[in-house]
């Protein structure tokens, strides 16, 4: 029976609309979050497999030796694809001349993501047996031979490689690479025991397979063996992708947080409308099980059709983006089950963790009320609301970002709202005491108003506020992010390295380019050297820690070490100052927090066989994603002057001066270009499509700020009514009447611009220092704009809700309900 | 205070003398801080808001000032609503029929807003006797009509009251209304006490104030 009224009242209060505004607000939750979760599952699915190209794979395994046969077996078992490859460096020869070469040896299936760029074309396959391909600098090195000599076969040099797609990005790889079949590497005999020789295995599958990949395998690795993935950080993307992925979540969090204030908000205004009809269905008998089982149905119903509703449209919301997405991004179609459970859960625990207060305030309506209408039965305690709503939000949070971290950001800031509002609201009942109606002229009225509604307006500011706090963080987040990510790279990033410069080309180089060029590019000296000694005291390899052996453990490999007279850009000095004596070094941050270093400490280098011991004076922060050449330690000129060098540079050419690289080729034939354009192309459009989506996350903030603004006005609407019937009756004219509500709702608004500048500026504190990494800073101009436009917008929107009330004849007034 | 069964009693009185107040107590709706109250033979001082809600939906009904219809229902769904929510079979049939029995047959599926308020409080006259109450309780039950409606709410009122052997109790400052009950009462201050008919002498007066058990 309960159950037939339940769906009689539904069918009917739908009907007349009464219901559109908390369907509406359930529906936006639920569209914001499916929609946005699509969306975002599926330019991460693009991002990471656009940035999987550069490693050539989803995961890669590096390791010294052949790693063991168990994981592979395991990643057979799980459907993954894989490839192994070595990768080593040796001689070749043709004729006379010779030249140190990495070969790269790999088995068929390579690449498993990307293309081999050929100077023919897209490469289709690899080099047939005994055939070698080889990089374009080989060729004008070794004078374009016909065969070379590796160990103790002969191959055709057969097709020049332009790019290797997971050459990664190393301007110091200065030897030119070969590219040959695993199979042909026996009979060259050049491996030997001892031999120095990385194996790579890349492996591709979907992203649970991969995760279970992941789970499994990495434990079996030991600490020789790297476990590289898209996001550890090699790839300059990585740290975009990571800011770019939290940001999206962070805006659709907060887009659910205000989602959920318009369903709380409509939540009590949907049980306020039915105390009347639980004191009377309690009249006539309804058992307190009765009027739980029908309301709990009716809400169930409510919550249904909001969530099918917001499912329809975040389906469409996703097709919608997704039409606009380069094709390269449309083509991914994530799995749908995420996005529709994450909908669904969205919709029912917002819908009923928001009403359970109002809800059980509905169910404690005495019968009395028939007789007395002023009756509202219990009042419970506001806490049980306050808990059971943050509840809800942090639960959605959290399922959503799965992010403790901004989880708990965002609890914290409307727990700040919170406590502002309950004060503002104290003091605005307590100041405000005052007799009567103050009807002489409108902005007594509107403080009068104000005053005489102060509980309902603390419930009013909710919405406005958090609607303004959450465009001033989104809005501020959104441009910080964008500038810093403009900064790293600027429109003329450099698109070109040359390495392997000889001392007595580089004036030549830098006057070749100065021409073409907006600035002349920096030269960097290169010196190869290894850090052997820290105070004195020798340090050890991390196999030697392993053995047990004393001591801190070193830099493996031999370091890039250049020298400047100046700090170079894109670097910053955290401690210290930069070199001023010969025997004075810089150390980049990173390493000196690896390596225990401060400033003082003497560092003692083999250059050359020889020793050079030099003093940390500085320790630099350096932008590592700039696309800059960046160095771990800067020396001076003096105490790198004994040692043989190379030099490399960077530059930025627009596409029509490419025909200078042709010259320089031509002119320089030893010096080695790297055209990394196409990467930096691909960074480009990585982040165009993020700033596309958080404009998109924009609109359905303002969305469900409009949603709240209208669930808020609706509330007050009755009690205005009747306010404005009697001004009406005793004669205000209705200029005075339009004059006090628009300053009345102004004044409202202007008290939420306050109140969102306040709780904006420390949300966004919380977030820069733990969550994102950015520099704090206050946002002055805000305090000024955010309660002007706060009071503009708030009182056309309430003026624009009374129209009909405003221009109701006092007749009416009396009259309606 | 003692009414007997299929008796109808009117209790008159000046506004805020307690008269709606002593209604919620002998319906059930409020629970009395002292004293006792037998309702069919049951004291409702003893019994808890379940029992209370069950005794309601077995044995009594309302007609109030403000008809109290649920907006949103239709006629026939607001005339069915008591007899739903005591499981009688068949509501539909037997709030058609009541609807028929007070002229509305017509009026099936228009909402309250489209009814005038005559109209509306026939739709509550319907609804009251749906379910065959022992007593009903009516306040101020033409308090918001027109003298005609009045009138016509008055006969439809009394002629079912009749007809169905139902306890009336009938809270009004209305005195021709209280005056077509068999008995009256007359609340002043908190006070109630009985009015002798008009066969009686009008010099006994309303001292004979007693309280009731």
């Amino acid at each position: 029976m309960e159950l037939s009224l339940a769906w009689r009242l539904f069918k009917r209060e739908l009907s007349q609309g009464q219901l559109l505004l908390i369907i509406l607000a359930i529906t936006l939750a639920v569209l914001s979050v499916t929609g946005l979760a699509s969306v975002s599952e599926r330019l991460q699915m693009a991002i990471n497999g656009q940035a999987s190209k550069f490693i050539a794979a989803d995961r890669i395994i590096d390791s010294p030796a052949k790693i063991d046969p168990q994981i592979l077996t395991l990643a057979d078992k799980l459907g993954l694809a894989r490839v192994g490859s070595m990768q080593f460096n040796s001689m070749v020869y043709a004729g006379d001349a010779f030249q140190l070469v990495t070969v790269r040896a790999v088995e068929q299936g390579y690449p498993l993501k990307g293309d081999i760029e050929l100077s023919s074309g897209k490469a289709n396959g690899l080099p047939l047996a005994d055939n070698i391909w080889f990089e374009t600098r080989l060729g004008g090195l070794l004078g374009y031979p016909e065969q070379i000599e590796l160990g103790n076969a002969n191959f055709n040099l057969s097709k020049e490689i332009i790019r290797l797609p997971d050459a990664g990005f190393n301007p110091f790889a200065s030897s030119p690479v070969v590219l040959m079949r695993i199979e042909d590497v026996a009979k060259t005999q050049v491996i030997q025991p001892g031999s120095r020789v990385t194996y790579r295995y890349q492996f591709t599958g979907d992203t649970s397979q991969l995760t279970a990949f992941e789970a499994q395998a990495k434990p079996l690795l030991n600490t020789s063996q790297r476990w590289v993935d898209v996001q550890s950080g090699d790839s300059p993307i990585a740290g975009a992708v990571k800011r770019a992925e939290r940001f999206l979540l962070l805006a659709s969090l907060l887009g659910i947080a205000l989602a959920c204030a318009a369903i709380g908000i409509a939540a009590q205004r949907y049980c306020q409308r039915h105390y009347d009809v639980v004191a009377m269905l309690k009249t006539f008998g309804a058992s307190a099980k009765q009027i739980r089982v029908l309301f709990g149905t009716h809400l169930l119903l409510v919550t249904t059709v909001g969530v099918l509703l917001g499912l329809l449209g975040g389906f469409a919301l996703d097709r919608g983006i997704t039409a606009f997405l380069p094709i390269e991004i449309a083509a991914y179609t994530p799995p749908v089950g995420r996005p529709i459970m994450l909908g669904i859960a969205t919709g029912f625990i917002s819908a009923f963790m928001f009403s359970a207060y109002p809800l059980m305030r509905l169910l404690a309506i005495p019968p009395l009320r028939v007789l007395q209408r002023q009756l509202e039965g219990l009042q419970l305690g506001m806490w049980l609301h306050l808990i059971l709503s943050l509840g809800a939000m942090a639960l959605l949070g959290y399922l959503y970002s799965q992010s403790l971290a901004l989880t708990l950001t965002v609890v914290a800031a409307v727990l700040l709202l919170g406590t502002l509002l309950s004060v503002l609201g104290f003091f605005m009942i307590r100041l405000g005491h005052s007799v009567g109606m103050k009807t002489t002229n409108p902005l007594q009225l509107a403080l009068a108003g104000l005053r005489r509604r102060a509980k309902q307006n603390a419930v009013q500011l909710v919405g406005f506020s958090s609607a303004l706090v959450l465009l001033l963080t989104i809005l501020a987040l959104r441009q910080d992010l964008l500038q810093e990510w403009q900064k790293q790279l600027p429109e003329n990033s450099p698109n070109y390295f040359l390495v392997n410069i000889a001392p007595e080309e580089t004036q030549t180089i830098s006057d070749f380019l100065a021409p073409h060029l907006k600035s002349s590019p920096i030269i960097y000296p290169v010196v190869r050297g290894r850090l052997t000694e820290i105070n004195g005291e020798e340090l050890i390899s991390n196999a030697q820690k392993q053995e047990g052996s004393e001591g801190r453990v070193g830099i493996s490999r031999e370091l890039n070490l250049t020298y400047q007279s100046s700090l170079p850009p894109n670097n910053e000095i955290l401690e210290g100052e930069f070199n001023q004596d010969t025997f004075d070094v810089s150390v980049e941050s990173g390493v000196a927090e690896r390596l225990g270093l401060s400033i003082g400490d003497s560092l003692t280098y083999t250059i050359d066989h020889q020793p050079l011991t030099v003093k940390v004076t500085s320790i630099r922060a350096v932008h590592w994603e700039t696309l800059q050449p960046n160095f771990f330690m800067i020396f001076t000129e003096q105490a790198l002057a004994p040692f043989a060098y190379t030099s490399m540079s960077s530059f930025h050419l627009e596409d029509s001066q490419r025909g200078l690289i042709l010259d320089l080729i031509k002119q320089f034939p030893t010096v080695s270009i790297i055209d990394v354009g196409a990467m930096v192309s691909q960074l480009r459009q990585i982040i165009d499509q993020v700033s596309l989506s958080l404009s998109l996350v924009l609109v359905l903030v303002l969305l469900a700020s409009a949603l709240v603004m209208i669930a808020q006005t609706e509330a007050g609407m009755a009690t205005r009514q009747r306010e404005l019937a009697v001004l009406r009756t005793f004669g205000a004219s209705g200029w005075l009447l339009r004059a006090a509500t628009g300053l009345e709702f102004a004044l409202l608004g202007t008290i939420a611009g306050i109140l969102a500048v306040v709780v904006a500026e420390f949300t966004l504190y919380l977030l820069k220092t733990q969550v994102f990494e950015l520099n704090v800073y206050m946002h002055w101009p805000w305090w000024g704009i955010a309660p002007l436009c706060g009071g503009l917008i708030v009182a056309l929107l309430g003026i624009w809700r009374c129209r009909q009330l405003l221009n109701k004849s006092c007749g009416e007034l009396l009259k309606g309900h | 205070m003692d009414v007997k069964h299929g008796e109808s009693v009117a209790i008159l009185g000046p506004s805020g003398s307690g008269k709606s107040t002593l209604l919620g107590l002998l319906a059930a709706l409020d629970s009395p801080t002292s004293g006792s109250i037998k309702l069919d033979g049951v004291a409702l001082e003893e019994l808890n808001e379940e029992s209370k809600a069950s005794l309601r939906k077995q044995k009594v009904s309302f007609i109030f000032q403000s008809f109290m219809l649920v907006d949103t229902l239709n006629a026939l769904e607001n005339v069915m609503l008591p007899a739903e929510l005591a499981g009688v079979t068949k509501a539909k049939e037997k709030a058609e029929a009541m609807l028929e029995r007070v002229g509305l047959s017509h009026r099936l599926t228009h909402f309250p807003n489209q009814l005038s308020g005559g109209e509306q409080q026939r739709v509550a006259i319907a609804r009251a006797f749906i379910c065959e109450p022992k007593v009903l309780f009516a306040d101020e039950p033409t308090g918001n009509l027109d003298s005609a409606n009045s009138d016509k709410i008055a006969d439809m009122l009394f002629e079912l009251n009749r007809e169905s052997d139902t306890t009336l109790v009938l809270v009004t400052h209305d005195m021709e209304l209280a005056s077509r009950c068999q008995r009256q009462f007359i609340m002043d201050s908190g006070c109630l006490s009985e009015k002798p008919s008009e066969q009686m002498s009008a010099i006994k007066g309303a001292e004979e104030a007693s309280a009731w058990s």
